[in-house]
Parts: structure tokens; sequence; C-alpha cells
């Protein structure tokens, strides 16, 4: 088990990992979409270090031996989660990017055009 | 028919009067628009300056989002044929009659340029041809066409492909996967010979140091696109 100074240590780590996620939701840095999944892992970190023993209960059931196996287990596959929706998003963020830039790019030629026509009509 | 020529371009001021002079005046049938994909140099000043008909893009989206560019303005003025046409000088307008001719035939929807059929022209390295008959190979395996030059920029689309192309089109090194992607989604491509030039100035979008990754990712995404890939509409 771990000490109760490690526990307080983590408290505090966590307390300070909620108040940073609060923090970029008021700067407008992080969108309220996103930010669930992040108060829900601070919620969970929370709920471990207050009560380690269900992390005990936790492996048991997944039936792994050593408990800090079964964290860094959960851990790991958590973060490919995490990191395989990021690239996802990404992926959907440069799609909608390029169309963009091509309908922009479109439009500039419209415009010019029409700009021309214009100036060669006020020539007239 | 109503025939564009896409001329995509990134740095080719050295390239590009010639390359839409030539093709006007060998061509003067057919329409063309040159895609300046956001050149540093002063490709879209010469634009300008001649009168060309183009379309500057505000970001560098590589050779597939400058092509899909062109094929959405296809759409948008309801072209038959799109015909894509290097702003390198290595296309030889000559042959574009060549190309569009099976689309007329209703031979084919996609229209492949090979210097490989006939083995007249600028040929490439070995290297390079090694590489070619592998990413054959794949498209033989996984999307039965016969295709000896996949890597041929030089290419012309029906209506319906223009219309395929300008919702999904393969981005960063498009000229193999869009093979793939037009044959899973159930069109018709055919190869005719051309005659290539050499690039008379500029330098290659792809460097001999980057050939191995490329090959490694163009024949994967073959694949990966041969299993996940649909029929469209």
């Amino acid at each position: 088990m771990i000490t109760n100074l490690f526990r307080v240590i983590l408290l505090v780590g966590i307390l300070l990992y909620i108040l940073l996620i609060i923090y970029l939701m008021k700067k407008g840095r992080m969108s309220l979409k996103y930010s669930l999944v992040w108060f829900l892992t601070g919620l969970v970190l929370l709920i471990c270090a207050a009560f380690p023993q269900l992390i005990g209960f936790a492996t048991g059931l997944l039936g792994i031996y050593s408990e800090v196996n079964g964290v860094f287990f959960v851990g790991v596959c958590f973060i490919l989660l995490i990191i395989l929706s990021l690239t996802s998003i990404v992926s959907g963020l440069s799609e909608r990017l390029r169309t963009l830039v091509q309908t922009q790019g479109m439009l500039e030629k419209r415009v010019r055009e029409l700009e021309e026509k214009l100036s060669a009509m006020e020539n007239k | 028919m109503k025939v564009l020529v896409i001329i995509p371009a990134y740095n080719e001021a050295l390239n590009i009067v010639n390359t839409v002079e030539t093709l006007t005046s060998t061509c003067p049938w057919v329409d063309y628009v040159v895609i300046n994909d956001c050149s540093r140099d002063n490709t879209a000043e010469i634009c300008k300056e001649h009168g060309f008909n183009y379309i500057s893009l505000p970001i560098n989206l590589g050779i597939g989002g400058g092509m899909q560019t062109g094929y959405r303005y296809a759409v948008s003025k309801g072209y038959d044929v799109a015909i894509q046409f290097d702003g390198d000088g290595q296309h030889n307008a000559e042959y574009i009659k060549d190309l569009v001719e099976p689309i007329e035939k209703g031979e084919a929807d996609l229209v492949i340029g090979s210097r490989f059929i006939n083995k007249e022209g600028f040929q490439t390295s070995f290297m390079r041809r090694l590489g070619i008959n592998v990413l054959g190979a794949t498209l033989r395996i996984c999307g039965k066409v016969k295709i000896t030059d996949a890597t041929s920029g030089f290419r012309a689309a029906s209506k319906d492909v223009i219309e395929f192309f300008s919702h999904h089109y393969a981005q960063d090194y498009p000229e193999p996967e869009s093979i793939i992607a037009a044959r899973v989604s159930g069109f018709k491509v055919k190869e005719v010979p051309v005659v290539m030039n050499e690039r008379t100035a500029g330098v290659s979008s792809i460097s001999s140091f980057k050939s191995i990754y490329y090959m490694i990712k163009v024949t994967l995404a073959i694949v990966i696109y041969r299993l996940v890939g649909k029929k469209w509409r």
C-alpha cells in the first residue's frame, strides 16, 4: 500500500490537474466537448488516490496479480485511446481546412474576375 | 466535349509561361486553369501579368489538394473531361487528344498517359522504373487493371470521375492512389501511350531521399484502400 505522505502528494497533484483543466476552459483553449473526458480521468484518479484499496479490487477482477501492473496496463490503454481519438480529430480538421482553402481559392478567383470586369466597365 | 486542362503549379515561375503558351497554341480547343498552390516564388504574379486563368490557394495543400481544387472547379463549370497537366513542362500537349479519345468513345472513365507502353522519350532512372513496376504489380493485384506508369500525372477524367474526385481525392501521393480509388469505385481505367519530356527547370516533388518512404506508403495505401474502400454511389 502507499504511504500517507504520497497520498497527500497525489491528491494535491490531481487537484492541480483539475484546476489546469478548468483554467484551460476558462481561457477558451479547450472546448467543453473534449474537456469532459479529461474531467472524468481527474475524477477516477481522485477516487483511486483517496481509496487505494479500490485498485486492488479492480485488478483482482481483471485477473492481474500485481496492482502496479494493472494500473500501468489500464493507463496505457487509456492513453492509446486518447491518442487515437486525437488523430481522428486532426484528420477531420485537416479535411475541413482543405475544403475551406479550396473554396476560398475559387471565391478569390471570382472576386478578382468581377473586379477586373467592373474596372473595365468604369473605364469605358 | 468541354475539356478543362488543370495545371497544378508549385514554385513553377520558370516553367509556367512556357507550359501555358505551348498548351494554348497546341490545343486551342481546350480551356485551362492553373492551380497556384501557394507558391513561394512569383508564380501568382506571373499568372496575373500574363492574364492566365488561375486559382491561387492561400495555404499550400500539396498536389492532391491542388488537383482536387481543379476538379471542384471543373464540376462548378460543368466540364465533361478534366486533364491533369503538370506545370513543369514534362507533359506534351500533343497527346491531350489521345487522352480524351477513350473517354469520348466511352471506353474508359480515367485515362492514364504512360511513357512505358511505346518506351519513347524520357524514361526516368532505373530505380524509379523499378518502383513504378512494383506499384504497377500492386495495382494489378488489388485493382485488376494493367498499369505500366502508375505515377504518371498526365491523365484525363470523365465527368463522373471528376465528380468523384471532387469529393474523394488521395492527398499525399495521389497518382497511384487515385487509380485504385477509381477502380474500387467501379470506374474503367485505361492507359494510352504518350511521350514525356525531361523537366526543363525546377526540381521534382519526389526527391530520392523520400523515395523509399514513398514506395512503402503508397503500396500500403493501395492495399488498405482495396480493403476499406467502397463503391461510390
